[in-house]
């Protein structure tokens, strides 16, 4: 299963993931930008964790994993509880409180059915997220992973 | 349903993206892989191009005393209005300011709509960033500045970026950290008054006033250069032997210039609207000699096509010294902000003094607020002309009653009975080599040139202190209102 990856040595805080993930979602905004005690202006995603709190934390199953891997949430049998938003360890998932709707991050399936990749990916101006197995990037030298879903250029290749 | 390529024009770069129209409506916008600018990148800005196009608060229909009019009624009232004016109060006293979005065809209607039916020679190109003055900058010295292409960038094996140039244009650093990632000893070094997104890659920043920054380089350069330099570099040398920079600026500076010299290749990227830093950037360049370039990023897509051609003889912010002053009454604005454009000058005030300020916009601004007449226009995917070097057709036909900034000037020389033809499309001369320039004027304000903190433009303070982007902002505004 493809993941996002987000490469700390490239993300220059611009911003263009929110504004495409924005747009593409119907103006529900998923993907949010982290504020790291001003050292870091990072964007928050969701890291589709194996043992997912959300996924827990649902008191109506509207949040699944689906055939794919991939876990998403059926916006008909949410009740706008916000359990999940409580659950999640890392402030992945924001709401919406006009329409009691909450965004999950899917990973675009719609645009993943038509072959295309996820639109925060793509609009990546300086290529800092990737959309990749997590496999090929564990086999890549040049970086080392951080929490399975960020990596950073290994010491001896930074500089 | 049709697919159609269309060229960002939000910053100088132009990064291609795939339009799905039908009909009259946008469907989707698609990232284009294949473009070579963008390479399917889009940022922030970018991104908002599907949101101006089908934006519900467009204006679709001329305005005048807060109510919406239709063109047959608006059209002979400025035409009768503006040609009153114009007979009462003789030559010059109509100004005429075109946003830079326009494409060159408009810009040349303009030069041709002002002095035929406004009988003025008030006419500028705006652009808050500065633009015409960087690009006349580094245009000194008879095109002699060296100009670095995207290519050069992703060979360059040093770059020094003066100002915030991953701001004006994000997909640049693409490019830029591709190139330092691509062998050791490559780097990226940052010139800036203030920590900023680009300087977080620095591997050397010197922390000053760009023009302070820059000539503290400078003189570590000139320190390195043997006696056979040209006579501008000597004098140079000997100004700013006596120019008093501190310890950490100087320590920097010499890493930045051992760099620079060492390099085979090596880029400046401009990314502030300081004149005096181009300038000097253009200097720094040339005395790095062979494999040294400049590359602009400035933030009006088009606007350095415009000023190949137009022929400039005053600034927007002198038209608005000559409306305070009472010798300009009547003020037709095309598109451009000048009230949120130039933030440091008190224009409303000077606004109220006109008699007929006629303003144009897609969207209603500080300045149409003023207006005694608003005029719905077209944006820039919306019309088809020269722009960014090229023909760029337009996707959409314009919502409403709303009209590209060319159409707006006929239908208003037709109300006064006269015809227009663009005006001859010449190349304009600029000021002249190094040789020629004022070298001791440059180092001494390129020293006083204080920092001024950046304005966060894209950011809203609310009462109780919280600050928000623009895009959680509306986020919650819409959220909040929609049940």
């Amino acid at each position: 299963m493809k993941k996002l990856f987000l490469d700390l040595d490239r993300c220059i805080g611009a911003k263009a993931c929110v504004a495409a993930c924005y747009r593409t979602h119907q103006n529900l905004p998923i993907v949010e930008m982290g504020d790291v005690t001003d050292a870091a202006l990072l964007p928050e995603m969701c890291r589709q964790c194996e043992n997912p709190a959300c996924l827990a934390a649902c008191p109506k199953d509207a949040i699944f994993r689906d055939d794919k891997g991939i876990v998403r949430r059926s916006n008909s049998r949410c009740i706008g509880c916000k359990s999940c938003i409580y659950a999640c360890p890392f402030g992945a998932i924001s709401d919406n409180l006009g329409t009691y709707m909450i965004a999950k991050c899917d990973m675009c399936a719609d645009r993943q059915a038509r072959g295309l990749i996820p639109a925060c990916v793509s609009s990546c101006p300086s290529g800092a997220l990737r959309f990749e197995e997590i496999e090929g990037v564990r086999a890549d030298k040049k970086y080392i992973l951080v929490g399975g879903h960020m990596m950073g250029r290994h010491p001896y290749f930074r500089r | 349903m049709a697919k159609q390529k269309g060229i960002c024009q939000m910053c100088t770069l132009g990064c291609g993206f795939i339009a799905e129209t039908a009909g009259e409506e946008l469907i989707e916008i698609e990232f284009d892989f294949d473009d070579p600018n963008g390479q399917g990148a889009l940022c922030a800005k970018g991104n908002s191009i599907s949101e101006l196009l089908t934006h519900p608060k467009r204006l679709i229909a001329p305005v005048r005393d807060a109510k919406a009019i239709r063109w047959e009624e608006a059209l002979p009232a400025i035409g009768s209005a503006l040609a009153q004016l114009r007979d009462k109060s003789g030559a010059d006293a109509i100004g005429l300011v075109l946003s830079g979005d326009a494409t060159c065809e408009e810009a040349a209607l303009a030069q041709a709509f002002s002095p035929s039916c406004l009988k003025s020679k008030n006419l500028d190109v705006f652009s808050p960033t500065n633009d015409y003055e960087v690009l006349d900058a580094l245009a000194g010295g008879n095109g002699a500045t060296p100009r670095a292409s995207l290519q050069d960038i992703r060979n360059a094996n040093c770059m020094v970026a003066v100002g915030d140039p991953f701001a004006t244009c994000p997909v640049i650093s693409r490019r830029v950290l591709d190139a330092r990632q691509a062998a050791r000893g490559n780097s990226i070094n940052c010139i800036a008054g203030a920590p900023n997104m680009t300087t977080r890659f620095a591997d050397a920043f010197v922390q000053a006033a760009e023009p302070r920054g820059l000539l503290a380089v400078i003189k570590c350069m000139l320190d390195r250069t043997e006696g056979n330099a040209p006579a501008w570099q000597k004098e140079m040398k000997r100004l700013l032997d006596k120019a008093a920079f501190e310890p950490n600026e100087t320590a920097s500076a010499a890493r930045i210039a051992e760099r620079f010299v060492k390099a085979k290749t090596a880029v400046v990227l401009l990314g502030t609207g300081n004149p005096l830093a181009a300038k000097l950037a253009a200097v720094l360049a040339r005395i790095g000699g062979e494999g040294k370039g400049i590359h602009t990023s400035l933030s009006y897509g088009n606007s350095p096509f415009i000023f190949e051609g137009f022929q400039r003889t005053i600034s927007t912010r002198e038209i608005l010294e000559r409306v305070r002053a009472g010798k300009v009454k009547g003020l037709v604005v095309l598109g451009a902000d000048i009230v949120a454009g130039c933030p440091d000058m008190n224009v409303k005030e000077a606004l109220g003094r006109l008699e007929l300020l006629i303003a144009a916009a897609p969207f209603r601004n500080r300045t149409t607020e003023m207006a005694h007449f608003i005029l719905p226009s077209a944006i820039w995917q919306e019309k088809s002309g020269t722009a960014m070097g090229g023909h760029v057709s337009a996707l959409l036909p314009p919502p409403g009653g709303a009209k590209a900034y060319s159409d707006i000037m006929k239908d208003i020389a037709g109300a006064m009975n006269m015809r227009l033809q663009p005006a001859d499309w010449a190349r304009v001369e600029r000021s002249g080599g190094m040789e020629h320039e004022d070298i001791g004027a440059l180092v001494e304000n390129g020293l006083r040139d204080a920092f001024v903190p950046p304005v966060i433009s894209t950011a809203t303070r609310f009462s109780d202190g919280s600050i928000t982007d623009n895009v959680s902002w509306r986020a919650a505004v819409e959220g909040g209102t929609r049940r």
